[in-house]
């Protein structure tokens, strides 16, 4: 169960930091930055093939996009699945997760079949799930959502069974009754945990949101990425995909922050 | 807790899942759920007629060759970008952005560059490889011990001894975490190219019955590749554990 918990290692950055450097890092951090956008429209000019579209590009038909409200509409779709799903996953995730850290009988019952479900590729099931639920609204919430729900589990377990027992005496010693210790010493403590849990969640429901619209009806980001790449429009196509790109990065990057912010003791880790 | 009464919870929880699924499958009926037994039968019918392994094939195939080939180009890659530092600042933003990136977005397009062929499967599971273990090696190259580097600067070693006496021993574990993480993610990148990019393979399988409404076939597969990740899972995990005997006594 601690599978993606025990590989904590410590981020320090690497090396003292000599004069200039900030000037230095912010320099190449940019040259990787453009290096592949540059290439790819290069590329793109020297190319006689029409299905290589460079960014500009698609810039432009991403404003053809959102100007006809097509990005919009699709967007609002997928969004609208990831956030249900995500919600239900999260918080079953974390329920369970609380249990499971905290009783050590319901530890010992699940902890194996939750590991292995977590080493599983969840993808698999996706074709039984339309089968079984439909190609509907419902369909989609429940692949993210189960996509959602085992990384949060899975960290908020290890977040809650780490509490120091130190701290559980402590609080025991002086009396504190059961809603207190939560409040004071089990969620504080696991909270780092939980929020790298919602972080790797965050990032594998974006990975089911377009999986399940990829399998399932007409609707949302993937479903445009499907039809725009079969009419050879690539340049819409790429749109979307770059629209879950920024998404995707920037609600890491959030979580990320947080985590540093809540615990900046706390450990990297990467599932 | 006693040995004894762990192993007596662990029975009983197995007895209580397991009943649980007969009682799930069989009151929503065999379309949704199919029974365990129902499952290993079918399972081995399509082994003993060929399918199974007719449509294993391809993908152990494409799976090997991209995985090889994400594991060849990640750990030489992360040990770099880990230790040059202008390597690391330039690969930073690019690395973490495809990391956030739902890959699978891609395939369609990639699918329309490529074409329908084992290359761009190929190509699907090394892009889920590589970027795990190029993040996780160069982690390890990165939070090893600074005092360890600073003495190997005052004895002015050379940069190959610092290398093999010091970096890669000491970025063993996070190496093999990059590994674990890696192939499973391969596993992920089969399926998705198998369902995707190219009506063929082991993913393909589970499509196929699926839609033939067979649910307890669709899952014979489905259990395979959930015992396939649980073994990679469970021996990258024990060869961590013994290429790296300090590491699990700090935690």
């Amino acid at each position: 169960m601690t599978s993606s918990v025990q590989d904590k290692t410590t981020q320090k950055t690497s090396t003292k930091r000599k004069f200039g450097d900030s000037k230095n890092e912010r320099f190449f951090w940019w040259i990787g930055m453009m290096f592949i956008p540059v290439i790819w429209q290069i590329y793109s000019l020297f190319s006689e093939s029409p299905l290589i579209v460079g960014p500009i590009e698609v810039a432009i038909a991403s404003i053809g996009m959102i100007q006809d409200g097509t990005l919009v509409t699709a967007a609002g779709e997928s969004g609208m699945v990831f956030l249900t799903g995500i919600l239900a996953g999260v918080s079953l995730g974390l329920l369970l997760g609380l249990l499971i850290g905290r009783f050590r009988i319901v530890d010992l019952a699940l902890d194996p079949y939750l590991s292995a479900i977590y080493a599983t590729p969840l993808v698999a099931i996706v074709p039984l799930l339309v089968v079984a639920l439909g190609f509907g609204f419902s369909a989609k919430v429940v692949i993210v959502m189960i996509f959602a729900f085992f990384p949060v589990v899975i960290n908020t377990a290890a977040g809650v069974r780490g509490v120091p027992v130190d701290l559980e005496e402590l609080a025991k010693m002086y009396c504190s009754n059961e809603l207190q210790s939560w409040r004071d010493i089990v969620l504080p403590s696991s909270l780092p945990f939980i929020i790298t849990g919602i972080r790797l969640a965050v990032g594998r429901a974006l990975i089911a949101v377009v999986v399940a619209e990829f399998s399932t009806a007409v609707t949302g980001l993937g479903y445009l990425i499907l039809r725009k790449s079969r009419r050879f429009e690539m340049a819409e196509s790429i749109v979307p995909v770059i629209l879950l790109m920024i998404t995707g990065f920037v609600l890491y990057t959030l979580l990320k922050r947080s985590e540093k912010k809540l615990a900046p003791w706390a450990t990297e880790v990467r599932v | 807790m006693s040995r004894r009464n762990v192993l007596v919870i662990r029975f009983i929880s197995a007895i209580v899942l397991l009943a649980a699924w007969y009682a799930a499958a069989i009151s929503t009926g065999s379309l949704f759920l199919a029974t365990p037994h129902d499952v290993i039968f079918r399972l081995g019918q399509s082994m003993a007629n060929g399918e199974f392994v007719e449509y294993l094939g391809p993908t152990a195939y494409i799976l090997s060759i991209g995985a090889g080939l994400g594991v060849i180009v990640g750990v030489p890659f992360g040990l770099l970008i880990g230790r040059v530092r202008w390597m690391q600042w330039a690969t930073e933003a690019p690395i973490n952005i495809l990391y956030t990136t739902p890959l699978v977005a891609l395939i369609p397009f990639l699918l329309v560059i490529i074409g329908f062929n084992n290359q761009l499967k190929i190509l699907i599971v090394f892009l889920f490889t590589v970027l795990p273990v190029i993040i996780n090696t160069a982690v390890g190259v990165r939070t090893v011990d600074r005092d360890l580097l600073e003495l190997t600067k005052s004895f002015c070693s050379k940069e190959s001894p610092v290398w093999r006496d010091v970096l890669i021993p000491a970025s063993v574990p996070a190496i093999m975490t990059g590994l674990r993480i890696g192939l499973i993610h391969a596993l992920v990148g089969a399926v998705l190219a198998d369902f995707y990019a190219g009506a063929s393979g082991f993913g393909y399988l589970i499509i196929l019955y699926s839609n033939r409404f067979d649910v307890a076939g669709a899952l014979g597969p489905v259990l395979v590749l959930a015992i396939t990740g649980t073994a990679i899972a469970a021996l990258l995990k024990t060869a961590q554990r013994r290429l790296s005997p300090w590491e699990g006594a700090q935690q």
